[in-house]
C-alpha cells in the first residue's frame, strides 16, 4: 500500500501521508509529479489518436470524394460503364448523355430523396415524440410516467435495423404498403424515442418555481404546460430535434432493409422509387453499383455536409436557449448539456 | 367566468391527448412485435434448440444456426469496447481536465461533431481505406502459418475479419463514448476540484479521487451507449466483412454478427424458412439490447447506491 492510497470513502488523497516511512517527502513528491506527467501524456496521446482519426476520415471524404463530386456535376472524367446504370434516379432518363452528368443528377435525386424521407419522418415523429415527452415530464409523474420513460430508454438502445425489419414486415410484406411510406415510418419510429427523451430532459430543466407561478396565476394543467413550461424549453426541444435529424439523415440500415427487402437490391427500378443518400453510398461502397469507391466518397461528402449543417444549426439554437433562474432559487432538476452525442448513431 | 373555470378545472384534455397518443404508439409497438413473432414462427417450429445452438449458418444448405452469429456479435462488440473505452476516456479526461481553457470549448465541440459522423461513413472508411491499408502492411509479415494469436493478423484468415471488424467498430464508438464521458466529467461541479487542488493534490489525484467518483453514473451511461452502438451496428460489420455478398458468406463463422447477417440477407432471402430465421435473429437482437438496457439501468442504480453515504 502506497502512502497515497486513501481509504475509498473519504475520497481525498492525503498529500502528507503517514510519515516515518523510508521514503522521503521529496521522493514521494517526485513520484506523484511523475504519475501526473504520465497521465497527462497518455491522455494527450488518446486525444491525438481520436482527432487524427477524425481528420483522416474527413480528409479522405474531402480529397477522394471532392474531385469525384466535381466530375459528377461537370460531366468530365468518369468513364461510362456499360453495365452501369440500372441507376436508380435515372430510371426515367435514358442514359444517352455522358455518365458524369448522369451521376450528378443522381446525387441530386438522392439528396431530394433523403430530404423527402426526413421531412416525412419529422412530420410523423416530432409531434408524437413531443407529446410523449410532455407526458413523461409534466403529466404522468407516477408509475405511468416512469414506465413510459423506461420503454423510451430501452427503445433508444434498440438497433434501428430491428425497426426497419419489423416495419417492412408489417407494412410492405403483410399489408402491401409502399416502400417509401415504410422507410419514412421506420425513420419516424427511430425518431420518436429520441425526441421524447430530449423533450423530457428539456422540460425537466425548467425550474419548479415557474410551474408554481403558473399555478398561482390559476392556470390549468394544459395552459401551464403549453403556454408557460413548454415555451421556456422550446429551444432545447428544437436542439434535440435538430440533433436527431442529423442522425436520421445518416440512418442507413432501416432503409437498406426496407428497400432491399422490397425489391431484392435493385433500387429505383420503378417498383420502389425510393432513393436516398445513404442507400446510394452503401450501394457504391459494397459494389452493387458500378462506379465504385470514389463515387461513394462523393456521396459521403454530400451527406457529411448535410449532417454538419444540421449539427451547426443545433449548436446555434442551443446557444440561444433561454435559461431561467428559479424564482425560489431552488436548483432545477439537472444541469442541461448539449445533446450532441446523446444518441448512439444506429447503423 | 365560465371560460376561466373550464380552463382551470375542466377536462384534463392535454392528459387525455397525450395518454391516447402513448396508447396508440404502444399498440403500434405491440403490433410490430407480434409481426416479428409471427414472421419468426416457422423458424421456431424447426426447433428452438437447433436455431439457438446450431453451429452453422448456411442459408444455401438450409442450415440456420445462430450460435456463430451470437458469438460474433459478442466478440466484436466486446473487442470494440475493450479497445475503445481507454482511448475515449483518455480523450475525455484531456478535454475536460487538462486542456487549457481557451481551447477547451473548441475541443468539446469537436468531440460532439465527431460523434455526429454516421456509421455509414465509418464503414466506408473501414472498407475502402483501413482494411486495404492493413492488408498491405500485414501481408508483408511472415505470420501466415503461425498459430495462436498471430493467426489473427493473417490477412487471408478468418480471424482477420473478426479483428478488423472489432477495430473499425472500436474506432466508430470512440467519438460517442468520448463525447458522453466528457459531458459526464464536465458536469462535476468545480468546487470539488478546487478543494482538492487547494489541499495540494495533483490534477491526477483530483481526477482519481474527486471527479471520477462523482462522474460514475455518466461514465457508466457512456459505456452502455457505446456498447449499444457497437452491438446494434450492422452496417460497418456488413461492409468490413467483405463488402459483397459472396465472400462474406464463406467467412460467416468468423466474425459475422446477428445484425450484419440480417442486413445483408434480408433482400435476398429466397424461401420462407430463411426469412423466418432472419426474423428470429431480429428477436435475438431485441433480447440482447433489452438485456443491455436493463443491465445499464441496474448498473446505474448500483453505482448511484454506492455513492450515497
Amino acid at each position: 500500500m502506497t502512502p497515497l492510497d486513501p481509504t475509498p470513502r473519504t475520497g481525498l488523497a492525503n498529500p502528507v501521508g503517514p510519515t516515518g516511512a523510508a521514503e522521503s517527502m521529496a521522493r514521494r513528491l517526485a513520484r506523484r509529479l511523475l504519475v501526473e506527467r504520465a497521465v497527462w501524456i497518455l491522455c494527450a496521446l488518446a486525444l491525438m489518436a481520436s482527432l487524427s482519426l477524425f481528420v483522416w476520415i474527413l480528409g479522405t471524404a474531402l480529397f477522394t470524394g471532392g474531385p469525384h463530386l466535381v466530375q459528377s456535376f461537370t460531366g468530365g472524367g468518369v468513364p461510362p460503364t456499360a453495365e452501369n446504370p440500372s441507376g436508380f434516379g435515372l430510371a426515367s432518363t435514358p442514359g444517352t448523355g455522358s455518365t458524369g452528368t448522369a451521376l450528378g443528377f443522381r446525387w441530386g435525386d438522392a439528396l431530394m430523396g433523403s430530404i423527402t424521407l426526413l421531412a416525412m419522418a419529422l412530420g410523423l415523429g416530432v409531434p408524437a415524440g413531443v407529446g410523449v415527452g410532455i407526458y413523461m415530464a409534466e403529466l404522468g409523474r407516477g408509475l405511468g410516467g416512469r414506465g413510459v420513460r423506461l420503454i423510451c430508454e430501452a427503445l433508444v438502445l434498440l438497433p434501428s435495423l430491428v425497426v426497419g425489419f419489423a416495419v417492412w414486415s408489417l407494412l410492405v410484406a403483410t399489408l402491401g404498403g409502399s416502400v417509401l411510406l415504410a422507410g419514412a415510418a421506420s425513420l419516424a419510429l427511430v425518431l420518436i424515442p429520441m425526441v421524447a427523451v430530449t423533450t423530457d430532459e428539456a422540460l425537466g430543466s425548467v425550474p419548479q418555481g415557474i410551474r408554481d407561478g403558473a399555478l398561482a396565476l390559476g392556470l390549468g394543467e394544459a395552459a401551464r404546460t403549453l403556454q408557460v413550461v413548454f415555451p421556456a424549453a422550446a429551444a432545447q426541444v428544437g436542439t434535440g430535434v435538430l440533433v436527431a435529424s442529423g442522425r436520421l439523415l445518416g440512418e442507413t440500415a432501416p432503409l437498406v432493409v426496407v428497400v432491399a427487402a422490397g425489391t431484392g437490391f435493385v433500387l429505383g427500378d420503378g417498383r420502389s422509387g425510393v432513393t436516398a443518400l445513404p442507400l446510394e453510398i452503401h450501394g457504391f461502397a459494397v459494389g452493387l453499383l458500378a462506379a465504385g469507391g470514389g463515387e461513394a466518397w462523393a456521396g459521403a461528402l454530400i451527406l457529411l455536409a448535410g449532417i454538419f449543417l444540421l449539427h451547426g444549426a443545433a449548436r446555434a439554437l442551443w446557444r440561444r436557449r433561454t435559461t431561467i433562474p428559479d424564482p425560489r432559487s431552488v436548483p432545477s432538476g439537472s444541469p442541461a448539456t448539449f445533446p450532441g452525442s446523446r444518441f448512439p448513431v444506429g447503423g | 367566468m365560465a371560460h376561466g373555470r373550464l380552463r382551470s378545472q375542466g377536462l384534463p384534455w392535454l392528459r387525455l391527448v397525450c395518454g391516447a397518443l402513448i396508447l396508440f404508439l404502444f399498440a403500434v409497438l405491440l403490433l410490430l412485435a407480434r409481426e416479428l413473432w409471427l414472421a419468426a414462427l416457422p423458424a421456431w417450429r424447426e426447433g428452438v434448440a437447433a436455431l439457438l445452438l446450431g453451429q452453422v449458418w448456411d442459408p444455401a444448405a438450409g442450415r440456420f444456426g445462430a450460435l456463430p452469429l451470437v458469438m460474433g456479435t459478442v466478440l466484436t462488440s466486446g473487442l470494440a469496447l475493450v479497445l475503445a473505452f481507454p482511448v475515449a476516456l483518455g480523450t475525455a479526461v484531456f478535454v475536460s481536465e487538462y486542456a487549457p481553457e481557451p481551447i477547451r470549448g473548441g475541443l468539446s465541440a469537436g468531440l460532439d461533431a465527431m460523434a455526429a459522423v454516421p456509421a455509414l461513413v465509418f464503414g466506408l472508411w473501414g472498407l475502402l481505406v483501413l482494411l486495404p491499408w492493413a492488408q498491405l502492411r500485414l501481408s508483408a509479415l511472415p505470420v501466415s502459418d503461425g498459430g495462436g494469436a498471430l493467426a489473427l493478423l493473417d490477412p487471408s484468415g478468418v480471424g482477420f475479419t473478426l479483428l478488423g471488424t472489432g477495430v473499425v467498430l472500436a474506432l466508430m464508438t470512440i467519438p460517442t463514448t468520448a463525447s458522453l464521458a466528457h459531458h459526464a466529467l464536465a458536469a462535476v461541479p468545480r468546487a470539488g476540484r478546487e478543494a482538492g487542488l487547494a489541499l495540494g493534490c495533483t490534477r491526477w489525484e483530483v481526477l482519481r479521487y474527486v471527479v471520477l467518483a462523482q462522474a460514475r453514473t455518466g461514465l457508466w451511461a457512456a459505456i452502455v451507449l457505446g456498447l449499444g452502438r457497437a452491438l446494434g451496428e450492422s452496417l460497418v460489420v456488413a461492409m468490413t466483412l467483405g463488402g459483397t455478398l459472396a465472400p462474406a458468406l464463406e467467412r460467416l463463422p468468423s466474425g459475422a454478427t446477428l445484425t450484419s447477417v440480417v442486413l445483408r440477407e434480408s433482400g435476398i432471402a429466397g424461401h420462407e424458412l430463411h426469412l423466418a430465421s432472419l426474423a428470429a435473429l431480429i428477436l435475438l437482437i431485441v433480447a440482447l439490447s433489452l438485456a443491455l438496457a436493463i443491465g445499464g439501468r441496474l448498473g446505474v442504480q448500483k453505482v448511484v447506491g454506492r455513492l450515497e453515504p
